[in-house]
């Protein structure tokens, strides 16, 4: 246990007080009597008083595991996007009236994305921007199913959970404005087929989308709106979840690998403190994605406009959306056309295919804590570490399956290039989410009376087994 | 006074009020404290009101645009020939082509789907449908595919043209709806009618 240090004990000369001492007849020599001094506050601290901040969150313990990054990423990924975007904002036009570029009418939107991509740091931070948002999206993702197969979000983690995919649906409709606003012909089919998808919603599909997209998309109305929906509504409306979210991560305290059970005691979280070492790690990790997404952005360009043109009569052939949103386009895909009515409101495919299937796939993320049932000797306990996925067997399951069938979605998105039939794709759609969720749940459940039982609540007797090596390097501190 | 364990209170009191007794005092359902209450909500009413009222005015920009009609010329839409009347020279028996109105090619949902049906048939062939696909509003394919039908590259949908634009694939609801052509005097296009039905998403 010596790599274990509680940091309220770590000593530093120049900040110790002396304690309320006796009155000292002795005279102490100037030179001995400088420890005692108190230090001098300074300018900041005498006006904010930063060390009781410090005090109270630089000592926050930040576990090390590799999966914890995750959601440090996504957060990352939204400063880049952020920034970035700032300076997109500056150069681009929001409006798709036309204008004379030489011989040719443009839309202004489309004429100022060919002004950006024209300027070498202006191009390249287009493409950042891109990037990031892929980055952000996987990010998300990973972090999430983290938690789902851990089982991190159960009691008391739900709200946090909820949060969390809200803030992924937003981002998600970030990322799908974002299409929209470079003009070209690209940009018109998808947001094309958004508008198609809003308009089908029963009963007030019509008002929503022209509401959402300014009028009958395309219109003079429609980029204004999208526009101010990208850059301002969606993020202020992350920014604010993601303020949320960490608050609840703060006041709550991580969930921790199951070592840490081995080295703390109950209601200690075990990892680096955030001043210094994990701000050093978070600024290390940001620095390097910086790093990356320029090397990306530099040697593999993304959506360059001349690959698709400005908007002209026809599709581009190219109309496949980015891989987060494939699920959903090959969804519709999958769908045979039907159609019926219920009160006078009509429910056809492109509703079902385009709102309800991935509205569903979001209700079971969103409820997820609270539909899963598994492991219910600790269902109104505190989780407070990560539980060996395979002690849930019915959550791998499902979680897994639904994936599996999400990939079978993305099968239909390339129907055609794989040469698949409906039936087949159908087929494929009942049977692999099918097998994967069997050969997973029963695999789990094989030999589970020969592991031992991880409690992934603090509550039970468990001891810190002593001289145990902490695993990974720095400092470590407890922090309640 | 007398306190529970039978001493007198002789505690000083002051009373500055009469406590609020709200069924004896006369005022009932309109005493201070009630006026007051309800003033708050009304305020919160008033409020949220004010909030309501802006986000019902919220407008779109629904801008006029033309239809096609009888009589309109038909030119060119992509390519070499944009904005070019087409002859019916320009189209040779199992070719397609997609054109605008004349000077109406500002409204996307004018697009045509000009085929000329390699079996020649009635009015040399020729048939034209809206080329915006009714599943989810995208322009179908410039080319026909290797069976001659139309195809839609979004989501796959694929339409006869020699069956009024059936659905024969795919997930679209209806078939495209047609357009009545003919071939003026001098061999140029026009239509003669409008389109048949709604275009696009319904």
């Amino acid at each position: 246990m010596q790599e274990i240090m509680r940091s309220g004990e770590q000593i530093v000369a120049a900040t110790v007080i002396a304690a309320p001492a006796q009155p000292q007849p002795t005279v102490v020599p100037p030179s001995q009597a400088t420890v005692r001094v108190r230090k001098p506050k300074s300018w900041l601290e005498e006006r904010l008083g930063l060390d009781d901040l410090m005090e109270k969150y630089g000592r926050k313990a930040f576990p090390v595991h590799t999966t914890f990054f995750l959601g440090e990423m996504s957060l990352f990924s939204f400063v880049i996007l952020v920034i970035t975007g700032i300076y997109l904002g500056l150069l681009y036009i929001p409006s798709n009236a036309e204008i004379a570029i030489g011989d040719q009418k443009l839309p202004q939107a489309y004429a100022s994305v060919q002004f950006i991509e024209s300027l070498p740091v202006a191009n390249i931070f287009r493409n950042v921007h891109h990037w990031s948002a892929h980055l952000m999206l996987a990010s998300i993702i990973l972090h999430s199913l983290r938690i789902l197969f851990f089982g991190t979000y159960r009691k008391p983690r739900e709200l946090n959970w909820v949060i969390g995919v809200v803030l992924f649906a937003l981002t998600l409709a970030a990322a799908f404005l974002g299409y929209s606003l470079p003009y070209d012909s690209f940009s018109l089919t998808a947001t094309g087929v958004g508008y198609g998808i809003a308009k089908s919603v029963p009963y007030i599909g019509n008002i929503a989308a022209d509401l959402t997209f300014g009028g009958t998309y395309p219109t003079l109305g429609s980029i204004p709106r999208l526009y101010t929906l990208h850059i301002f509504v969606i993020p202020l409306l992350l920014a604010g979840g993601i303020a949320a979210h960490m608050a609840i991560l703060v006041k709550q305290k991580h969930t921790q690998p199951g070592y840490a059970k081995r080295l703390a005691e109950p209601g200690k979280v075990l990892g680096v403190p955030l001043a210094p070492y994990q701000a050093i790690l978070g600024i290390q990790l940001l620095l390097l994605m910086f790093g990356t997404l320029f090397l990306l952005s530099a040697f593999i360009p993304v959506h360059p406009l001349s690959a698709y043109g400005p908007p002209g009569a026809g599709s581009s052939s190219d109309v496949k959306p980015d891989w987060y949103l494939l699920w959903v386009y090959g969804f519709l895909k999958m769908l045979p056309s039907f159609d019926f009515r219920i009160l006078g409101g009509q429910f056809n495919q492109e509703f079902v295919g385009g709102l309800v299937f991935p509205g569903a796939i979001f209700g079971l993320y969103t409820f997820a804590p609270w539909l899963d049932r598994t492991n219910r000797r600790v269902l109104n306990r505190y989780y407070e570490y990560l539980e060996p996925p395979r002690q849930g067997p019915l959550r791998m399951a499902v979680g897994l399956a639904v994936l599996a069938f999400i990939g079978v979605t993305f099968l239909a998105a390339y129907k055609e290039q794989l040469n698949l039939s409906l039936l087949e794709l159908w087929l494929l759609a009942i049977a692999v989410p099918g097998i994967v969720g069997a050969a997973v749940y029963f695999g789990a459940k094989s030999g589970a009376h020969n592991r031992t039982y991880f409690d992934p609540t603090g509550e039970d007797a468990h001891e810190v087994v002593p001289g145990t090596v902490v695993p990974a390097e720095p400092t470590y501190v407890l922090s309640d | 006074m007398v306190t529970t364990n039978g001493t007198r209170d002789i505690t000083p009191r002051v009373i500055l009020e009469p406590e609020p007794d709200e069924g004896s005092t006369g005022y009932g359902r309109f005493s201070r404290r009630n006026v007051l209450k309800m003033m708050i909500y009304a305020g919160w009413g008033a409020f949220a009101l004010a909030g309501a009222l802006p986000a019902l005015a919220i407008k779109t920009l629904q801008q006029q645009k033309q239809s096609v009609a009888a009589g309109d010329k038909l030119v060119g839409a992509v390519g070499a020939n944009a904005g070019q009347p087409i002859k019916l020279d320009d189209l040779k028996p199992g070719g397609v082509m997609q054109v605008f109105p004349a000077n109406k090619s500002d409204n996307q949902n004018n697009l045509i789907q000009l085929v000329r049906l390699p079996n020649g048939g009635a009015n040399n062939g020729l048939v034209a449908y809206s080329a915006i696909c009714t599943h989810l509003g995208c322009a179908v394919l410039g080319q026909l595919n290797a069976q001659g039908n139309i195809q839609c590259p979004c989501h796959g949908s694929i339409y006869n043209p020699a069956e009024g634009a059936k659905v024969v694939g795919g997930p679209a609801p209806r078939p495209l709806p047609s357009l009545p052509v003919q071939v003026g005097p001098d061999g140029m296009l026009s239509a003669s009618g409008a389109f048949s039905g709604p275009i696009g998403v319904q």
